[in-house]
């Protein structure tokens, strides 16, 4: 009886003691370095990033030795389901539980949602895996960068190299979201230096699946390119369409935004395309060779761009950690903040200040046919490098607020 | 269950989500951190926002019987029209609030009266397409206000200060436990009342209603508006904690999911309409975690690989409710209660 | 604008159209049998891609073949689940038999990606049909007037089975007093089945057909499911006439909309709807009663 009366007391104290006594996390100099790869390990960015961004990170961290600052490094894989709800989410849940670095947000929304959390736990957010120009403009903060590829150094790449080329007329295919406004209007300023205007570009509704009757009008305008500045299962869509009313015969086709993910998947569409990419896994002997050691561990598939990026990114980031001697994000940004350096992803390399851009150097590549092919994956050419001071809106152009 | 019980559990409740930012209890693998740590009180957080977006759909739906397809459009434009005021227009708190409020009454009503018009399928298409319209717009990004597909987050000098940053997570904790509390009241209240029995006639046969003399249209008007209300303010709540505004709440889907919430918790309970909301937001967060989990990783790849796709689970569990338990998890827990009063009498009374 | 451009758009138009009025037809006919509606349509039609896909890739079947196979295959796939799983919630509450389509779909576009991955699988045009067709007006691709010819072949068909053959008037009485045709010794349940078959085959058909042309993923289903739902709305809810007439009226209006002013092609056949609706809520060729 006695003791029974006991039992809820001792419950409540136990209660309230765990309560009062604040959770003491392990002492910062022996928990781990914590890094968590967010991005879209299932859906339609899976391939460009997905588990082989944790692959790519992963080697990283191996290459850089497993430890640093005495602290083991741990890589945390966490997918988005490409909801910016979700990567939101999962990324306070992650810092919160003492992540130091977000790595990869491939999609641009996750992108922007994740740099906004980023902003206000103060922890570095570096971002391979998306698009938007916002994220080193009207969004842009302190503790984020924007690494690999943007809209604007893939329509200046193509776009320069094609006009330049002497293909002046181009027909535009536009989605009416932001991604297609900004290609469009980043296309339109790279070819008027060299006299190449849009004689037509309507922007198309969300939602379209059949091109047709654009692919129609674009035929009897004779333009010399078809500019494909649509992404995903639409690019696919617009080609197909293309092709069915025999436009790739007619004009040079060009694609704003491609990966060598969907090359894999769907070579025939793609074959005479002209895109621009930060990386290509057999570019030089430096990239084979981690094109190489990647392909021992993802089944013999080839690194796309963003999962380079990865590998670069947290190796850079791991450097920085070394030599500042903290993961203190404040201490990281002054250290990398207008650093040059170069490796086997990154030519030419800075650290921007101004707004957060990594610059480096981008290709210009065309999508050989089959017939041209002379190894599993090597899907591209490259015809042309845009030199790192000129791949990206310069610094004088940017529309970041900066207030750090 | 006697009243005077029934309402000394809610209060208890009530007094123990209050106290669950204090509570340092480990939960895994419910949650990934301990209960009080930010993120775990975000994602509390976000299934009482959904909670009380389910109930305002089950005021609808579950007892006036209008299944509308465009629900997710007025918790959207609770979300942007709060977002917008805030950020792009620098307003304050209080003007917003009065501002969305209005919105949110004065939208409803017209397209309500319009889409009132039709009934049953024709009904559900027309909010659909006001729905698609609504979404249209966002995604558009007319005069650069709603940020297109990629958001619009809002910049700490925004958000009024007791919710910004981390430290204040469990502020966001107690405004989304107290619009649980205030939907569910309202709801409650409304459910109760001469409308609220009106509605439900409706539900079981307009015709019979509008012969007895009621202007059925205009008490349909009513749910939808107040339906709509309720939503829009769930919004706000979703903006505060999010930190901006996403475009995937504009989607055709999200209203689906708003569907399979009112449906898992039971249809016309306002209590199951909570259940199914947080649990249906919970699943969707904590299922891709859970599915990592070592357990799982034992199986053979045949059952393994699509037991860890959430949503081809989400599916099979909603196939599974559907033909066993159609009244979800509200319905699951009356029959149980009755089948045990039923044992009590069968050995009682000898 | 010269009128041969128009005129080639318009047959753009009847291509698009043609998927529509298959889609449409399909929903239509399973409406009309099982009061149900099918959220699982824009699946099925990815299920037609995949299959003609897994054909060629797997069995070596050819186009023309996989034109008839696919739908047969896809449309047994329907009536087992009718049979196991949707004859279940057979007259409860119509929103079940929504829910339980959807879920479907979640269960079925996930467990094609876990198979054949989110992005596309390669299809391409049999080189039979791959040439372009001197219309004088236009050259024309001619993969396009054969599926338009196939469209209205398959609907001629289908609507002279409704309205005029035994089988049809069975169907169709089935649909308005499915008690007196049970006493009259009519199997309704089987009936059922093969009504839900037919209208899952329907859209596995118009799945093959878009295979070449189309991006074959997942998600394909996806867009289209929307405009198929707000065609039937406008034909009439289980109207076979309604469903074929709009889906091609659409798909024409929606083309021509798209050369004259492109932002409001993909909200025209809302805009269309809702004034359809306003003005007859049971749609062009619907029958009120039919909403019950």
């Amino acid at each position: 009886m006695r003791i029974a009366r006991v039992i809820p007391f001792l419950c409540a104290s136990a209660v309230l003691a765990n309560t009062l006594i604040p959770i003491s996390p392990a002492p910062a100099d022996t928990a781990p370095v914590k890094i968590a790869v967010i991005t879209d390990m299932s859906g339609v960015y899976s391939g460009l990033s997905g588990q082989g961004a944790v692959i790519a990170t992963k080697m990283a961290v191996a290459d850089f030795g497993g430890k640093v600052l005495g602290r083991p490094i741990v890589v945390d894989a966490v997918d988005h389901q490409n909801s910016a709800t979700i990567a939101e989410a999962k990324a306070r849940e992650e810092f919160g539980s003492g992540a130091d670095l977000a790595m990869d947000l491939t999609n641009s929304a996750a992108a922007i949602a994740v740099a906004s959390v980023a902003k206000d736990v103060h922890k570095l957010a570096i971002v391979t895996g998306a698009a938007s120009t916002a994220l080193t403009g009207a969004d842009c903060n302190k503790y984020t960068y924007h690494y690999a590829y943007d809209s604007y150094a893939l329509a200046h790449g193509t776009g320069a190299s094609v006009a330049r080329a002497g293909f002046k007329t181009w027909y535009g295919i536009v989605p009416d979201y932001a991604f297609g406004k900004a290609m469009l209007s980043d296309f339109t300023a790279a070819i008027a230096p060299y006299g190449g205007k849009f004689i037509h570009a309507d922007t198309m509704p969300l939602g379209t699946t059949d091109f047709s009757s654009y692919m129609l009008a674009a035929r009897n305008a004779h333009p010399q390119v078809l500019a494909l500045l649509n992404a995903g299962a639409d690019t696919v869509n617009s080609m197909k369409a293309a092709k069915e009313f025999g436009l790739d015969k007619q004009m040079k086709i060009v694609v704003g935004l491609l990966f060598l993910s969907d090359v894999d998947a769907l070579p025939d569409v793609f074959a005479g395309s002209r895109i621009t990419d930060s990386w290509y896994w057999n570019e030089d002997k430096a990239a084979r060779a981690f094109a190489d050691r990647f392909a021992a561990a993802d089944n013999g598939l080839r690194p796309t761009s963003v999962q380079a990026a990865d590998y670069s990114a947290t190796m850079q980031w791991l450097k920085a950690v070394k030599a500042v001697g903290s993961t203190d994000a404040d201490k990281i940004v002054a250290y990398l903040d207008g650093r040059k350096f170069d490796d086997f992803y990154a030519h030419h390399a800075e650290w921007r200040a101004r707004d957060h851009r990594v610059i480096h150097d981008m290709y210009v590549m065309d999508v050989l046919p089959k017939s041209e092919v002379k190894e599993p994956h090597a899907w591209m050419k490259i015809v042309d490098t845009i030199p790192a001071d000129q791949a990206f809106r310069p610094a004088s152009e940017s529309t970041c607020q900066k207030t750090w | 269950m006697t009243r005077s019980v029934s309402i000394g559990l809610a209060l208890a409740l009530i007094a123990i989500l209050i106290a669950v930012p204090w509570i340092g209890i480990p939960l895994p693998p419910l949650f990934g951190e301990p209960l009080r740590s930010p993120g775990s009180l975000s994602l509390l957080a976000v299934c009482f926002v959904f909670g009380a977006l389910a109930v305002s759909y089950d005021l609808l739906f579950g007892y006036t019987g209008l299944l509308s397809f465009g629900h997710a459009l007025y918790f959207a434009m609770g979300v942007y029209a709060t977002a917008i005021a805030l950020e792009r227009w620098h307003w304050s708190l209080i003007p917003t609030l009065l501002f969305v409020v209005a919105l949110c009454v004065v939208v409803p009503a017209i397209v309500g009266a319009i889409c009132l018009r039709t009934h049953d399928v024709a009904f559900a298409m027309v909010t659909l397409a006001f729905a698609q319209a609504g979404s249209i717009v966002v995604l558009q990004n007319p005069f650069g206000l709603t940020g297109g597909e990629e958001g619009l987050p809002l910049s700490t000098q925004s958000l009024p200060a007791i919710f910004a940053g981390v430290a204040n997570s469990r502020n966001l904790y107690w405004l989304a436990l107290l619009l649980l509390i205030f939907t569910y009241a309202v709801a409650r209240m409304l459910v109760g009342s001469r409308a609220g029995r009106v509605w439900q006639a409706i539900r079981e046969n307009e015709r019979r209603v509008a012969t007895v003399g009621l202007n059925t249209y205009l008490f349909k008007l009513g749910a939808f508006v107040c339906s709509s209300v309720l939503a829009s303010l769930a919004g706000i709540v979703y903006v505060f904690i999010e930190g901006g505004a996403t475009s995937e709440i504009t989607t055709a889907n999200f209203t689906l999911a708003l569907l399979v919430m009112v449906v898992l918790g039971g249809v016309g309970t306002l209590w199951g309409a909570v259940l199914g909301g947080m649990l249906y937001e919970y699943l969707d967060f904590r299922l891709v975690v859970l599915s990592s989990a070592s357990g799982l990783q034992s199986l053979p790849p045949i059952l393994r690989v699509p037991l860890s796709e959430p949503l081809f689970v989400l599916g099979v569990l909603f196939i599974l409710l559907v033909l066993f338990v159609p009244g979800g998890l509200a319905g699951a827990f009356r029959r149980l209660s009755s089948l045990s009063t039923r044992t009590t009498t069968l050995t009682g009374g000898q | 604008m010269s009128p041969d451009y128009i005129a080639a758009q318009i047959f753009n138009g009847l291509a698009s159209g043609a998927f529509y009025a298959l889609l449409a037809l399909g929903l239509s006919v399973i409406f009309g049998m099982l009061r149900i509606i099918n959220f699982a349509h824009g699946a099925v039609y990815m299920l037609g891609a995949f299959a003609t896909y897994y054909a060629a890739q797997l069995l070596h079947v050819p186009f023309y073949p996989a034109l008839i196979l696919a739908p047969i295959a896809v449309g047994i796939f329907g009536m087992l689940i009718e049979a196991l799983i949707l004859r279940r919630i057979s007259g409860s509450d119509p929103v079940y038999g929504l829910l339980l389509t959807f879920a479907l779909t979640l269960v079925v576009v996930n467990l094609v990606r876990l198979l054949a991955g989110p992005l596309g699988s390669p299809y391409s045009v049999p080189p039979s049909l791959s040439s372009a067709v001197d219309l004088k007006f236009t050259i024309y691709p001619a993969y396009k007037l054969f599926v338009i010819a196939v469209s209205i072949v398959v609907c001629a068909v289908v609507w002279w089975f409704v309205e005029r053959s035994l089988l049809g008037a069975r169907i169709r009485a089935a649909t308005e007093n499915p008690v007196l045709v049970r006493a009259l010794g009519v199997d309704t349940k089987r009936l059922v089945t093969l009504a839900f078959g037919a209208g899952v085959a329907l859209a596995a058909l118009a799945g093959v057909l878009a295979a070449p042309t189309t991006n074959v993923q997942p998600y394909m289903g996806d867009d289209i499911i929307i405009y198929t739902f707000a065609i039937v709305v406008i034909g009439g809810l289980g109207s076979i006439t309604g469903s074929v007439v709009a889906g091609f009226a659409l798909g024409i209006l929606q083309t021509i909309g798209a050369v004259y002013y492109p932002p409001i092609a993909t909200t025209l056949i809302f805009i269309v709807m809702v004034i359809v609706i306003a003005i007859r809520p049971a749609g062009l060729f619907g029958r009120p009663e039919s909403l019950r």
